[in-house]
């Protein structure tokens, strides 16, 4: 276009406009100003509540120690929360709890992943992630022994350590960053292109002569490579915390707090926009944050057993 | 006991209510042109100066509060259109039929200019209506839009392409 036809464009935007008077209500955004403001400064309270709880456990640790070593803090539960505000939700106040958790001993996180088929077989494997990225895998536990002293690492280090990046920073950082690095964390390196990333929750367009599917592919990858997040590094409380952020940015995934055992649990249940399926759901423990459950309607149920150890330790048999 | 100095928050308010009066109608024509419905252009505006008002020390530190402003407004109507990005945009019946007296043929009535942007991505679109709306320059709508100055310069050549495409093929 010309500089003429710029100016003749500059002229009809201001013409569309011009005839539209519009005073604003100041009241009224100074109150939702206040809001948003006090809602900030809650969040912040309860972060530094759960802070403060943290700093007691973590002196109630040093002051008791005895020389044995204790149970890897961050699988024992804080003390209740505060209430908070109330606008706090439950899953606010474990991920303000977490994300100033003292990280726990040991270099890997050790899980146990008890697989429920829908015809009722069971599978039990181990998956072992060092914090460098390594991953060991085995079926029984001695296996895994062999595994980690022939140093049988499985491949996909660079994925694994994208996901649990992206989790990592999603604790802290930049919330809208963090979710379009974990969904594009499975992107091929030599990807010719960059799919876009999708709001949270946003239902996807219908185009002509194409059936309506109705899955946000980027929360489908969000909330997929969160699960690996989570089975990678669940031991880390910056990992559970940034994972949980992440789940409860899309509007598709409901957070209940019920109890399961008698036990407190967050179940965070993601639909069909996320899942492009069948509902499947995330059951975490209440006070810990770590990964109880993962259950598929009408499919798989995998239960898990999650602890910190030293790669060493695993080594010579002593986990 | 700390004590705040008399007067300073009262002081930061009248700040704010004078930032608010000089700034929002040109806000309320950017939100009109970026999601092409007036009701929904109030709320952008309302959302946007909601948070620049919570965060109002930090606009006012801001090398240019304005832009810092027109950037919330920005984000907030390109949530508000992946939130929405079903509905096509809805130009107000008055001006369906309105001509622009002083655009070449290409652009018959305000709805079709309206719903040529529409059919600009977000980022063109904001780029476009900086431009040509509020006639701010280039180094800053690259601040309103936190760019350079060659992404906004390639956002607007891609965007007159687009917009001259469109209306072309209105017409024929």
């Amino acid at each position: 276009m010309s500089y003429d036809t710029e100016n003749r464009l500059s002229a009809a935007m201001n013409g569309i406009v011009a005839d539209r008077p519009y005073t604003p209500d100041l009241d009224q955004i100074e109150s939702r100003g206040r809001k948003l403001r006090q809602r900030r400064l809650a969040w912040r309270a309860t972060a530094g509540s759960s802070f403060a709880i943290a700093a007691v456990a973590a002196v109630a640790v040093a002051i008791s120690g005895t020389g044995a070593q204790a149970p890897a803090p961050n699988l024992a539960g804080p003390n209740p929360a505060p209430a908070g505000t109330a606008e706090s939700t439950p899953l606010v106040q474990l991920v303000g709890y977490l994300t100033t958790a003292t990280p726990p001993p040991g270099d890997a996180t050790l899980v146990l992943r008890n697989q429920v088929g829908k015809d009722g077989s069971k599978v039990g494997v181990w998956d072992l992630n060092a914090d460098n990225g390594d991953y060991y895998f085995a079926k029984t536990r001695s296996a895994l022994r062999a595994q980690v002293k022939d140093n049988k690492r499985q491949p996909g280090a660079a994925a694994r350590k994208k996901v649990v990046a992206a989790a990592e920073y999603a604790a802290k950082g930049d919330l809208d960053k963090a979710r379009t690095q974990m969904a594009l964390a499975h992107l091929p390196a030599d990807a010719k292109a960059k799919p876009p990333v999708l709001a949270p929750g946003v239902k996807p367009s219908v185009k002509p002569g194409r059936e309506k599917g109705n899955v946000n592919i980027t929360d489908n990858w969000v909330w997929n490579s969160s699960m690996d997040a989570l089975q990678y590094r669940a031991g880390s409380p910056t990992v559970r915390a940034g994972v949980l952020r992440l789940l409860g940015q899309m509007p598709e995934v409901t957070v209940n707090k019920t109890t399961l055992g008698g036990k407190p649990v967050l179940t965070l249940a993601a639909g069909e926009l996320a899942t492009g399926g069948a509902t499947q759901t995330l059951t975490v423990d209440a006070e810990t944050g770590l990964p109880i459950e993962y259950a598929t309607d009408g499919g798989v149920t995998v239960n898990y057993t999650v602890t910190r150890v030293a790669i060493a330790d695993v080594a010579k048999g002593t986990f | 006991m700390k004590h705040r100095p008399a007067g300073t928050a009262s002081g930061a308010e009248q700040d704010f209510r004078i930032f608010v009066q000089e700034i929002a109608a040109s806000l309320h024509r950017t939100a009109y042109l970026l999601c092409g419905d007036w009701y929904l252009a109030d709320d952008l505006v309302q959302e946007a100066l909601a948070k620049a008002y919570s965060h109002w020390r930090k606009v006012q530190k801001a090398e240019n509060p304005s832009a810092y402003v027109r950037r919330i407004l920005i984000n907030e109507s390109r949530r508000s259109w992946r939130r929405n990005r079903n509905v096509t945009a809805r130009p107000d019946a008055d001006l369906t039929d309105i001509a622009v007296a002083d655009m070449s043929e290409t652009v018959a009535n305000r709805a079709e200019l309206l719903q040529a942007l529409q059919s600009l991505s977000a980022r063109q679109r904001a780029t476009v209506v900086l431009r040509f709306l509020e006639g701010l320059s280039e180094r800053e709508t690259a601040a309103a839009l936190g760019c350079s100055e060659g992404t906004v310069k390639s956002q607007t050549s891609r965007a007159l392409i687009k917009l001259k495409s469109v209306l072309n093929r209105g017409d024929s």
